[in-house]
């Protein structure tokens, strides 16, 4: 078993999935709260369909499932689709996008597995291809990783979503 | 597991004294677990429903799990008249109980996991316990038994 195995089936990482995660979950739920209108929520059932496809096809397929929504989101009316495309774009900057972010999930694991030294340091190379051996196993680790956390994560993120939005909905009778 | 004869004393004191954490008046009956299971059998929650919540907490291996099944169904609560009103007392509760399990655990990622899930079966069982209490009092005082 690889290092980054053995790490993702210890126990300081149930406990990062455990804590760290929910918390970093729960956060990107509040920011949902605290920057979105009330209309720019998605559907229930839109939220829902996530685990399952997560389930059937792991990164690759939520990756697909997102950017097929904001497609789609582009085809509805005009002043609905500007309201749902800007949850799957902050989706899609949450947990797929490559670039830097403070609030990314990426950026967390990124940070957890080089706070283990699991991550090589590209700016070590030598050559060109040490560089691109280096880049190419790191992305493998953040791959594995990512596909470890991801259906916990979206369990962080989703009751804490629902509860999140039933506080603000008037009681229904 | 390997959980040692200090730290399984500590999770029984913090038990102990979260049972008989008292108001300024020292009544034992001020306890959080003692009114959180009062709480419940008022608001009218179906001993199912409670008995969900303690099947939930003594069988599952993550601690989240206990936090997220609160959520949801506070989440589906769209009456807002049980899990809904409670959920937030509940959530601050759990919150106590990890924060005491860092304490205790220190820097053990696998003592932290495991003291969390004894604190929280601990914790559910008191209110359930109270719950169950309070609500065969309620019944009595009705003569519906």
């Amino acid at each position: 078993m690889s290092d980054i195995e053995k790490f993702l089936e210890g126990e300081s990482f149930l406990l990062f999935q455990d804590k760290t995660l929910r918390d970093h979950a729960c956060k990107a739920v509040e920011n949902v709260y605290q920057e979105f209108e009330k209309d720019e929520y998605v559907a229930g059932n839109q939220l829902h369909s996530i685990p399952a496809i997560i389930q059937s096809g792991g990164l690759e397929e939520f990756r697909k499932l997102v950017e097929r929504q904001k497609e789609k989101s582009k085809k509805n009316d005009k002043k609905k689709k500007d309201k749902k495309e800007i949850f799957w774009n902050f989706l899609f900057e949450l947990i797929l996008s490559s670039s830097p972010n403070r609030n990314a999930l990426k950026t967390l694991i990124k940070e957890t597995l080089e706070a283990e030294n699991l991550l090589e340091n590209a700016a070590g190379a030598e050559d060109k291809p040490t560089l691109n051996r280096i880049k190419k196993e790191n992305k493998e680790k953040m791959n594995l990783a990512m596909e470890k956390v991801l259906p916990i994560y979206f369990e962080h993120f989703n009751c804490h979503y629902f509860y999140h939005v039933n506080r603000e909905a008037p009681a229904n009778e | 597991m390997k959980i040692d004869a200090a730290a399984l004393k500590e999770v029984d004191l913090y038990l102990e004294k979260l049972y008989k954490k008292s108001g300024e008046s020292g009544d034992s009956e001020k306890s959080e677990t003692i009114r959180m299971g009062r709480r419940m059998a008022d608001i009218g929650f179906d001993k199912t429903q409670v008995r969900s919540l303690q099947n939930m907490t003594f069988s599952t291996s993550r601690f989240s799990e206990i936090v997220n099944y609160i959520k949801n169904q506070a989440g589906k609560d769209e009456k807002k008249q049980n899990w809904f009103r409670i959920a937030n007392d509940l959530l601050q509760q759990l919150d106590d109980l990890e924060q005491e399990a860092s304490r205790i655990g220190k820097n053990d990622p696998e003592l932290i996991l495991d003291v969390k899930l004894r604190l929280a079966r601990g914790w559910v069982k008191q209110i359930v316990s109270h719950y169950l209490y309070a609500r065969l009092l309620t019944e009595g005082g009705r003569g519906d038994e």
